[in-house]
């Protein structure tokens, strides 16, 4: 799970959580100055390692202008892209056999928030893990500390 | 659809806030969709056609005392103008955002229309804007 920080559309945290059937292991960064960069590439490494072959993300944004700005960028980047625009039938399309293993989640969505699928989909058996990215202006720890644990 | 592996292409920008008159910073918009002109042209549409909407939502939500219809709507505003890199809405947006959140609802007439106010300045610069281009 990816959780990130976006303050005035720049990404200024990512907070990592790599997790295995045996080991979990949260790894927090809090960018000095100038290492918006460095933590923007990270995030594209951690994406294009992903992307590596066929590879479907979904989006689920419930603003239009958010969300073509989404679809817009993942496909310049040559994702397939399945966009949905609420909580529900962004966890219905999770559900399905050919579920995206990459989710991109606004934390708050009408139906169900980002973070509702976040503890849905931990709950959920799945033979190939799900990758969740979620989008937030939320700052303090305690948030950053709930997207983590859900 | 196939990818290469390579990265993803990174653009940062840099938000000057004194080059503009915070209505709205067009070149940072630009900037931030790689200079993708029909993009933003996009954008400004979808803004213009679904920000109606989200003002309505946010006056249903104060008259019925909506708490978090009145989070949902601002919050959605919000994202919609950061877009377009116009922050006088963007703080009016989030003053709506943080009245929801705080309880009471006091004080969300006022700054609802002063939402209003700064959408209204918004739109027709946008549309002029996003007009201006597309005929380049």
């Amino acid at each position: 799970l990816n959780v990130l920080k976006v303050d005035e559309g720049r990404i200024t945290h990512v907070l990592s959580h790599t997790a295995n059937d045996e080991n979990l292991s949260t790894e927090a960064q809090s960018p000095q100055r100038d290492d918006t960069e460095q933590e923007s590439l990270r995030l594209c490494d951690s994406v294009a390692i992903v992307g590596r072959g066929n590879v479907k993300i979904l989006i689920a944004e419930d603003d239009p202008v958010c969300r073509r700005v989404l679809e817009a960028t993942l496909v310049k980047w040559g994702y397939e892209v399945l966009v949905t625009s609420d909580g529900i039938e962004a966890w219905q399309a999770l559900q399905g056999e050919n579920a995206p293993p990459l989710a991109i989640l606004d934390w708050m969505m009408p139906g169900l928030d980002g973070i509702d699928i976040c503890r849905k989909v931990r709950a959920m058996s799945s033979p190939t893990p799900i990758y969740i990215i979620l989008l937030t202006g939320k700052s303090q720890k305690e948030d950053l500390v709930a997207g983590l644990s859900r | 659809m196939k990818h290469d592996g390579s990265k993803a292409p990174v653009t940062l920008v840099t938000v000057n806030r004194e080059n503009d008159d915070g209505v709205l910073d067009w070149p940072t918009a630009l900037a931030c969709v790689n200079g993708d002109v029909k993009l933003l042209g996009t954008l400004v549409e979808l803004f213009v056609k679904h920000s109606p909407r989200l003002i309505r939502e946010i006056r249903d939500a104060i008259a019925r005392g909506d708490r978090l219809g009145l989070v949902h709507a601002a919050y959605a505003l919000k994202k919609s103008v950061s877009n377009f890199c116009a922050w006088r809405a963007f703080e009016a947006a989030l003053r709506l955002e943080l009245i929801g959140h705080n309880g009471d609802l006091y004080g969300a007439e006022e700054a609802c229309a002063a939402l209003e106010e700064e959408i209204e300045r918004l739109r027709p610069k946008l549309t002029a804007l996003a007009g201006g281009c597309s005929s380049d």
